[in-house]
């Protein structure tokens, strides 16, 4: 393929989730296998990129022996992903990862592709609502191997102190692995705060305790408080007072700019650092990459359904009622039957019959549905699920819509997104149809 | 000798209170004895939910048989969705008889009967019984003795709707010539009587702590109203419990108000009457058997055997399957019902090999039937009924028994599994690691 | 090793799903949480907060929270100095942004009747599609009742590239910077997040934190099992599962989770607890 030109550049993935961990050494790469329709996922080892973090020099690919979570330390190794830069080179052509060869051709060198990493941490900002509180860390544009540490700054934080959020990184390109990519490792899940009385949880004391943050109160007339409120470490007295504690969790963007001869290509993607997945043999049941998906492809579906997705749809419902305790949660004094009563004053009463929401007996409904989804079982599913504007359906009936027991991001009973739900509709049709059992993708990316 | 009616408390008002007297009237003095000598109201009672409970598993069964052999290559491009939208609408009837069945079991225990998950072992001298039992692919006939069977009586038609009376007429004659010659009966008239029994029954024999083993609509997780599962503990829950079964079928009473409501099953299945090929032009089902059998070397009439031999492991796994349903079932309706107990278990179980058994139909349904024979003839799950449905009378055996049967099933999966066939080996790996999951909570139960 | 497929540039499915070589899936957003209340590793109904131009949203409600410095006087109106926030989304384009709570009420035979505002992904997904047009947006405050309407700009959800007419020329997968600035997506979490993390009431993200684990077979029917946060976790027939409460010292307390989660917190494989921690090689040192 001759390489004259360039006429845009994305970064894939364009949204990666970076996990902490304070081991040094970042997590193995690893797939997913599913042996068995019913059984749990298998994690299998996958090839791992090593890195040397001082020159950005990839100094393997190869698959671990076993998948560790944990370094000989016992400290988490935090997930640290890779981001690749993609371009087209003509209109006609399809994305490609960028190489350091078609650089080459383009008369261009490494040093000609500019990374900036931009994250923060608006926590405090959020509820104290002084833009002073924003902690913000800028690389500003770098072209280098090197690791840059990425520090967070705060004009309410002590002089000189930062909150460490992890790094960013130009890793090298080399014969083997030609392509250009960058790695965002996040921090290693400590809390910061102000100064604290020996004995406190803090790593390290950053926060001016004369600002806002220290002592903040969500108060009951303030109707731009977070739901739900008074998250954050406090007094545990009844005041709630904000101890000004701070994690090193962020989220951003990495920019690339590449410099062309005659003009500049600009993109970007986004990183976040969350915890750890403690479960990572499941998902969960509605996840952001659904929401993605609508909000890319719209509610309706207007293709064909792919029969591994909405079986992929009734694993994650299974993976996650596994791990729930479901008699308690139906209780109701506890989980949504405790909301209900006490956001809204319905009756309490637990939401399914207690006599039957034992965790395994749930389990054994959830795996038996997912065992015959061909043969109709789907259509059960079709008809209890939850429709978006039904979460405020506080009857008996309503509330055992599915998902049951678990909570939305309106505070009402969890749907599905729309375009789940009528994947789901759209499949019970098809499966009704009378297809026999067919093979399903034993790997699953 | 004629039956006698009781009369305990059977005040006149109250014996044809009900909108059962109109049949009663028009069919009792027809009826020859069904139970010699006569039984005590009671007893009577019993005995006449126990040929209520025969009857909906049996339309159960044969309900589901037909819904199975719907669709196929024969079927027409342009009339696929049609005859799956039949299919959907016939499991769905036969997914309401089950609830029938429950609903039935339950006022059992409200009197204080014996359960029963028989099905149709009377012999057919019986005139409640709407048809002989016939698995059969669904055919015009077929369809003409499930429309009979499940109609309102013809004096409410003459009453209201005497179109359909008409309509009716030769339906009917289709449906006798399908049963042998013998006219089918309506399965109302068992609820008709059984109202009526109940109002004999002594209101002390009424339990009100059976609720604690009747099996509630809640426990099912179906969410679905359509589905009637009736508790009871009293004569006039009772009574409502089984006119809401009877009214799901013929779907008299709403009938009348003609609103928006779920069609009866009588309904459904002239609606499908009405579309249904006359002239044989194109087929619906598949050929599957009349009456599969397992049972290759019984020379019975009117049993069609399986012989190909991957087809007969199928059918037997569909067997197997069949009795758990059952069993489980059963179980669950005979245990004192609390949330720290094994009954959501049991429940799930049930819920489960009801899927199970339709996707082995699914499956059996692409297989050929004999070996050697015609290639567009397929196998189908036979519902075969074991030597016995008892339970253990102890507790802990029953979770012997629930094992015992796990043990079969393996048994065959384990020999279906060495044919290797693609197709089936994910389902089948699939279906013995969620029954190995079963079994580690039944031996906890049988080690504890 | 994998090979790189080619991806069409309007196949912008196949971008979204791109996992990255090297990349484990626990990377990748499909094992986030979307069911925010707030979320785990994004809480993401932030996303929604700036999508109607000229005016910011709270994330879980519909109440105009802010307007833009240059926004139109009209559109200033939603937020009156000094009169307090009032002015609540109830419609887009004749799309209701609420729906109604029913049930029965704690008061013996009354039903509750409440409106809830529901969330923004799910609600506004008819809207998406008419980035970059004005659609009619009829605001009610939520005092006098008073109506405002406005015919406000859907913003692109997605990262776009625009013609002069403003004709978008090409899409790609990432949330577009008009909605979300660095730290914004991790907001309304906890701080640090650890805390709701503690004690949330497991309504949605059992799958990545998990809530009950090492779930065996009762002896009466009931399960047993562990809370995650337990302490001691000794293998013992019929575990009585501890409903959480923060002041229970059998649990792990925050302190113990701000300092120690690494090492209180156990991954769980196959709803077991991963194998016992080896004692550290520094310490056996020491």
């Amino acid at each position: 393929m001759p390489v004259k030109d360039i006429i845009e550049i994305r970064i894939l993935p364009a949204l990666a989730i970076s996990r902490l961990g304070s081991s040094p050494l970042p997590m193995d790469n690893f797939d997913w296998e599913i042996p068995d329709r019913v059984g749990y996922r298998k994690i299998i080892p996958a090839e791992t990129f090593h890195i040397d973090t001082n020159t950005g020099r990839i100094i393997d690919f190869k698959k671990p022996e076993k998948v560790q979570f944990r370094d000989s330390r016992n400290r988490i190794r935090p997930i640290a992903p890779f981001l690749e830069l993609w371009g087209r080179f003509s209109v006609n052509d399809p994305l490609v990862p960028v190489t350091m060869h078609h650089l080459k051709k383009l008369g261009l060198r490494l040093s000609d592709v500019h990374w900036r990493v931009l994250v923060g941490n608006n926590k405090a900002f959020r509820r104290t609502k002084d833009p002073n509180d924003k902690i913000l860390s800028d690389t500003g544009g770098f072209e280098d191997f090197k690791r840059k540490s990425l520090k967070g700054k705060c004009k309410n934080f002590l002089p000189g102190k930062s909150i460490p959020f992890g790094f960013g990184q130009f890793i090298k390109p080399n014969l083997q692995f030609p392509e250009i990519r960058f790695r965002f490792t996040p921090a290693g899940g400590f809390v910061y705060g102000p100064p604290s009385p020996p004995g406190s949880p803090i790593k390290e004391a950053v926060y001016n305790p004369k600002h806002k943050w220290k002592g903040y109160r969500d108060l009951d007339s303030d109707p731009t408080t977070t739901a739900p409120a008074q998250i954050f470490a406090n007094d545990l007295s009844a005041q709630v007072r904000s101890l000004g504690y701070l994690d090193d969790e962020c989220d951003g963007l990495i920019e690339v700019e590449l410099h062309c001869k005659n003009k500049k290509l600009r993109t970007f993607a986004r990183v976040v650092a969350g915890p750890p997945a403690f479960a990572p043999d499941g998902a969960p049941v509605r996840t952001v990459h659904d929401d993605l998906e609508q909000a890319l492809l719209g509610h309706a579906i207007t293709e064909k359904i792919n029969p591994d997705d909405i079986s992929n749809i009734i694993r994650r419902a299974m993976e996650t009622v596994r791990l729930i305790n479901t008699s308690v949660m139906n209780d109701k004094a506890q989980g949504m039957g405790w909301m209900d009563r006490s956001s809204y004053g319905r009756a309490a009463e637990p939401i399914m019959n207690p006599n039957v929401v034992d965790n395994l007996a749930i389990l054994a409904r959830h795996e038996l549905i997912l065992l015959s989804l061909e043969s109709g079982s789907l259509a059960w599913f079709a008809r209890v699920v939850r429709h978006f504007n039904q979460v405020g359906d506080l009857s008996d009936e309503g509330r055992r819509r599915m998902p049951a027991l678990m909570r939305g991001a309106d505070g009402g009973h969890l749907a599905l997104t729309r375009r789940m739900v009528n994947k789901i509709l759209q499949a019970a049709d098809l499966f009704n149809q009378h297809k026999p059992v067919r093979t399903i993708k034993k790997i699953v990316k | 000798m004629q039956w006698v009616l009781p009369t305990k408390g059977a005040k006149k008002k109250d014996v044809f209170a009900y909108k059962t007297s109109r049949s009663w009237k028009e069919k009792s003095h027809k009826w020859k004895p069904l139970h010699n000598p006569p039984l005590s109201p009671h007893d009577s009672a019993i005995f006449f939910l126990h040929i209520a409970s025969e009857v909906e598993h049996a339309l159960m069964v044969q309900y589901l048989y037909a819904a199975f052999s719907l669709g196929g290559k024969q079927v027409p491009e342009d009339k696929k969705e049609l005859v799956n939208e039949w299919r959907v609408k016939i499991l769905g009837i036969a997914r309401e008889e089950m609830g029938h069945l429950i609903t039935v079991q339950n006022i059992l225990h409200a009197i204080g009967g014996p359960l029963t998950f028989q099905r149709e072992d009377f012999p057919f001298d019986s005139q409640l019984y709407p048809f002989h039992f016939a698995l059969e692919p669904l055919t015009l006939q077929s369809l003409s003795k499930y429309v009979v069977a499940e109609m309102p009586s013809e004096e409410f038609l003459r009453k209201h709707r005497k179109d359909l009376l008409k309509e009716i007429q030769p339906i009917k004659r289709l449906a006798a010539k399908g049963n042998r010659s013998d006219n089918i009966n309506r399965v109302g008239m068992i609820y008709e009587k059984v109202q009526q029994l109940l109002d004999a029954v002594d209101p002390s024999d009424f339990l009100a702590d059976s609720l604690g083993f009747q099996s509630p609509h809640s426990a099912w997780g179906t969410n679905d109203t359509n589905i009637v599962i009736e508790t009871a503990n009293d004569v006039k829950a009772a009574k409502e419990a089984l006119a809401k079964v009877a009214e799901q079928g013929e779907g008299e009473e709403i009938s009348e108000s003609k609103t928006h409501r779920h069609p009866s099953h009588f309904e459904r299945f002239m609606e499908i009457y009405r579309a249904f090929p006359k002239t044989g032009k194109w087929k619906p089902a598949k050929n599957v058997p009349v009456n599969p059998s397992t049972n290759v070397s019984a020379d019975k009439p009117g049993v069609s055997d399986i012989t190909h031999e991957v087809s007969l492991l199928w059918a037997q796994l569909s067997n197997q399957r069949y009795r758990m349903i059952l069993l489980y079932l059963s179980h669950s309706l005979q245990m004192d019902i609390r949330p720290a107990s094994f009954y959501g278990h049991l429940v799930s179980w049930s819920f489960g090999e009801m899927y199970n058994l339709r996707s082995i139909s699914d499956i059996l349904t692409t297989l050929p039937q004999r070996n050697n024979g015609p290639k567009d003839h397929f196998a189908a799950s036979p519902f075969e009924l074991p030597y016995n449905l008892n339970l253990p009378s102890r507790e802990v055996n029953k979770w012997r028994a629930h094992r015992d049967q796990i043990q079969n099933s393996r048994i065959i999966i384990d020999e279906l599994l060495e044919y290797k066939n693609k197709a089936h080996e994910i389902y089948l790996h699939a279906l013995r690691n969620s029954d190995e999951q079963a079994l580690v909570i039944i031996n906890s139960v049988i080690n504890a | 090793m994998k090979k790189h497929e080619p991806i069409e540039p309007k196949n912008l499915t196949a971008q979204l799903a791109y996992r990255g070589l090297g990349n484990p899936p626990t990377s990748h957003p499909s094992t986030a949480v979307s069911n925010s209340y707030p979320g785990l590793e994004m809480d993401f109904r932030n996303v929604w907060k700036h999508i109607f131009k000229g005016i910011e949203l709270l994330e879980y409600t519909n109440l105009v929270i802010g307007v833009d410095k240059d926004a139109d006087e009209k559109i200033k109106r939603l937020t009156p100095e000094g009169k307090g926030l009032h002015y609540e989304l109830i419609s887009v384009d004749g799309i209701h942004m609420t729906a109604p709570v029913t049930g029965p009420s704690s008061q013996h035979g009354q039903q509750i009747n409440f409106t809830i505002s529901l969330e923004w992904s799910n609600a506004l997904a008819e809207i998406l599609p008419k980035a970059g047009q004005f659609v009619r947006c009829r605001f009610q405050h939520n005092q006098n009742q008073k109506v405002i309407v406005l015919d406000l700009q859907v913003q692109h959800f997605f990262d776009v590239d625009m013609d002069r007419n403003g004709k978008v020329i090409r899409k790609r997968v990432v949330i577009s910077k008009d909605l979300v600035k660095p730290g914004d997506l991790t907001q309304s979490l906890c701080s640090p997040w650890q805390n709701d993390y503690r004690e949330c009431g497991c309504f949605y993200w059992a799958a990545s934190r998990p809530d009950f684990v090492n779930v065996e077979p009762g002896l009466n029917g009931k399960s047993s099992g562990n809370n995650w946060m337990e302490k001691n976790r000794e293998p013992q027939p019929n575990s009585q599962y501890i409903i959480d409460d923060f002041s229970d010292t059998r649990l792990v307390s925050y302190d113990e989770l701000f300092t120690g989660w690494e090492k209180e917190l156990r991954f769980i494989f196959a709803g077991k607890d991963e194998p016992p921690l080896k004692k550290s090689s520094r310490k056996k040192k020491k």
